[in-house]
């Protein structure tokens, strides 16, 4: 039931939403804007995310009910998978203007990583739907291991902490680590090649952003593998911190993937018409 | 309350103006020469580039760069709807492509902008020796005709020929309108 730690995680997840949703709407608009198939697919991609953060604020807010492990399997599923969803389409946007993959490259990275979320995601259902042991993999004991004879078994406090989620963490993790240090590494490349400041900018915010999202990434990866004693208050303090650099993260980036005007403004201050513009009038 | 009001009251005015023309007329390089005051090679613009924003006195001014191949003037009349003033580039020495160029600024005029807006038509790539003559071009683009505050100007995005006296007067119009 409800205590004070858990109004603290409720009232950060809705505030996390709210700031994602934020930034997916002004996405929106810019894709309305500009109708352009980037900004429709990174517009998708924040709202990806967006959607993972409301399947963990509804986990919350049902623990506050009571009912939070009904939920706990489907919210953790989507909450885990979601975001790798949405990396896999701030991929295909870098590709457009970063990374330059060519399509078959671009289509094994597509396929590779499908593949295995799919994969992760059908380990995820298998255990929601009662067929993971508490103690080890995905199936019951005295079962075939092939995957096809699998029968649906009645676990008893079965949950996703498991070495399911032990082994798929890692995995997503190393594909989270993957792709954006590609796009880091090429982002901070392109950023010392460019002489104009906008460009250099929002590449060098691409490129800072991921690595804040990478570090929280392994801070989740960390507090999802490290074995916690119970009462402990680590996992709180490393869930505030992954939650506020995730947050971070996501803004730098929209920042730098965006460039929204009073940003683009400040960074370039005035435009040669202005400036001309200035001095014609002052010598009328 | 009038402290609150006029606390929170815009101090500026903001106007859309759209960019268009056929591909290649050299819409991007324009709205990049206000930008930068130097002429910059650019790639085709693919669907809507929601491009600069230029403060001049009291007035934002947002511009809309629009892609000008076929497949994008779908998304023309959307945008010039709320446009407060237009501007068409024509190549000027792009003889083959006049008429397609007259008919896609017949087809704004007549059914996509409101008739309070400001039309700016740029015959643009002048520092290319040759191409049609002003005079000529007015006469042929139908412009005598046009029931809207209009001007016509040889402009070159490589020289900065005239860029700076269009649009000054473009967004003079656009002040004078807006106040």
């Amino acid at each position: 039931m409800a205590n004070a730690l858990t109004w603290f995680y409720i009232i950060f997840s809705w505030l996390t939403v709210t700031v994602n949703i934020v930034l997916a709407g002004a996405l929106l608009k810019n894709f309305l804007n500009k109708k352009t198939t980037g900004t429709l697919i990174l517009f998708t991609s924040y709202l990806i995310i967006g959607i993972s953060t409301i399947f963990g604020a509804i986990l919350y807010t049902a623990e506050y009910f009571g009912i939070g492990i009904e939920f706990v399997g489907v919210n953790q599923t989507m909450g885990t998978v979601l975001p790798v969803g949405a990396l896999l389409l701030i991929y295909v946007f870098t590709c457009r203007h970063i990374l330059r993959d060519n399509e078959m490259v671009k289509s094994m990275h597509l396929i590779i990583i499908s593949v295995l979320i799919g994969f992760i995601l059908a380990l995820y259902f298998l255990a929601i739907f009662g067929i993971t042991q508490p103690d080890g993999f995905i199936f019951a004991e005295g079962q075939s291991p092939l995957w096809y004879q699998i029968t649906k078994t009645d676990v008893p406090n079965t949950n996703l902490f498991s070495l399911t989620i032990i082994s798929t963490t890692l995995v997503i993790t190393a594909i989270q680590i993957y792709i954006n240090t590609r796009i880091i590494v090429r982002a901070f490349m392109l950023s010392r090649r460019t002489d104009k400041i906008i460009r250099k900018r929002g590449l060098q915010m691409i490129g800072w952003g991921l690595v804040i999202y990478i570090v929280a990434g392994i801070i989740l990866a960390l507090e999802l593998v490290i074995p916690w004693s119970v009462g402990s208050f680590a996992p709180t303090i490393f869930w505030t911190l992954r939650k506020t650099i995730f947050f971070a993260s996501y803004v730098v980036l929209y920042l730098g993937w965006i460039m929204p005007d009073w940003f683009r403004r400040r960074l370039r201050g005035k435009t040669w018409f202005e400036m001309q513009y200035k001095t014609v009038t002052k010598q009328s | 309350m009038s402290f609150l009001r006029n606390l929170f009251k815009r101090r500026t005015k903001e106007v859309d103006i759209t960019i268009c023309g056929l591909a290649s007329a050299g819409k991007t390089t324009i709205v990049r020469y206000l930008e930068t005051g130097q002429f910059v090679e650019t790639q085709p613009t693919m669907g809507i580039n929601r491009g600069e924003t230029i403060k001049v006195e009291k007035l934002e001014i947002n511009i809309f760069d629009l892609g000008g191949q076929d497949d994008f003037r779908v998304l023309w009349p959307e945008v010039n709807e709320n446009s407060n003033g237009v501007v068409f580039v024509v190549d000027k020495h792009d003889a083959m492509k006049f008429e397609e160029a007259r008919l896609a600024f017949q087809e704004i005029v007549k059914s996509q902008i409101h008739e309070d807006v400001i039309v700016l038509i740029l015959l643009h790539k002048n520092d290319i020796p040759g191409g049609m003559a002003r005079s000529t071009f007015i006469q042929d683009f139908d412009l005598i005709d046009l029931s809207f505050k209009w001007a016509c100007y040889e402009t070159s995005a490589k020289t900065g020929e005239n860029i700076f006296e269009a649009f000054r007067w473009f967004f003079d119009q656009l002040m004078e309108e807006s106040s």
